[in-house]
């Protein structure tokens, strides 16, 4: 696929700006690329392809996570969403165990079912997200990982 | 040019000129990473440069070592009433030992390519982003979890941070 092909692209799959896009063709230029015509095909109107389920656009509050690593894990924060949960992990690699695809479970105090929805980060940092609202009158949730009991924290709400 | 024959460039088939080109364009460029990182991936596709070139290179080290300057966290300080700015809202300042996370929430286009802004604190400290976009980031569609780093790690009396011009955490 050539530049032009994949940067259009990039930009209806909404993983790139705009900006981001035209400082590659201005790059091109400079380089005396021929690019007649492909400012046109940038500058077009984009049609987004994302696929959006709605989950997690709608920011309720932070909550941070207890001050402390267990078994070389902290809980930063965790989103609330009206239609989701973002729960972000650091990880500190030297004490962490390493897990190929680490299981983060959530729960509260209304044995609410929070759907496990995706998961992202990467090496130093989990992110999982769930498709269900922390619902009013929860007290506390709490964030566990199946492979290391040890790392499980309570969180007031 | 060697021989009188154009020098065939990383993918065979394009002139010297080009190359020395898109080569003074990267240098031009050295001092803004996202248009930096913009040209290395529209010369690597244009087949005018590999990944020996030493300023390619250089950029791929210091985003490494961006993401590798981290140390462990020591506080985080949460966005109480997140301010939403162009689809974007800072929810956490994460305080480590060896550097200073921003994390945020987006709602929009744009992926992960979305430029660290500026950082400050009440104590005036100067922070420098340790890479020109989040060292970290998940998505789901038009949504992005990341989170932006900046060096140094901020002093311990550090209590009020301002980031961009919309966002400020304490």
């Amino acid at each position: 696929m050539d530049w032009l092909t994949q940067t259009r692209d990039r930009l209806e799959g909404g993983a790139i700006s705009r900006e981001y896009a035209l400082a590659g063709l201005e790059a091109l230029e400079a380089a005396g690329v021929d690019t007649a015509g492909w400012r046109e095909v940038l500058d077009a109107p984009i049609e987004h392809r994302i696929v959006d389920n709605g989950l997690a656009r709608d920011l309720v509050t932070v909550v941070a996570g207890p001050p402390e690593y267990r078994a070389g894990h902290r809980v930063l924060v965790i989103l609330r969403f009206a239609n989701a949960v973002v729960c972000e992990v650091d990880r500190d690699e030297e004490i962490a165990p390493e897990i190929d695809d680490p299981v983060w479970r959530l729960a509260d105090d209304l044995a609410t079912d929070y759907r496990f929805a995706g998961f992202g980060g990467g090496p130093d940092r989990h992110t999982t997200w769930y498709s269900s609202a922390v619902p009013e009158g929860a007290r506390w949730l709490e964030v566990s990982l199946d492979e290391v009991p040890e790392a499980t924290f309570r969180i007031a709400l | 040019m060697a021989g009188g024959q154009p020098r065939r460039g990383a993918r065979g088939d394009v002139p010297d000129r080009a190359v020395s080109r898109a080569l003074d364009h990267l240098t031009r460029v050295r001092d803004d990473p996202m248009r930096l990182n913009a040209a290395i991936r529209a010369f690597y596709a244009a087949g005018l440069i590999d990944g020996d070139e030493p300023i390619v290179t250089a950029a791929f080290e210091e985003g490494q070592r961006a993401a590798a300057q981290r140390g462990r966290v020591e506080r985080v300080l949460i966005a109480s009433d997140p301010v939403r700015r162009d689809g974007t809202a800072v929810t956490a300042v994460v305080v480590r030992a060896d550097a200073t996370d921003v994390l945020f929430h987006h709602v929009g286009p744009g992926g992960s390519t979305r430029p660290a802004p500026a950082l400050g604190d009440d104590l005036g400290t100067r922070y420098a982003p340790a890479h020109w976009d989040a060292v970290s980031a998940s998505g789901f569609g038009p949504v992005l979890v990341g989170a932006w780093r900046y060096l140094p790690a901020a002093p311990p009396d550090a209590r009020e941070f301002t980031i961009g011009r919309w966002w400020s955490v304490s």
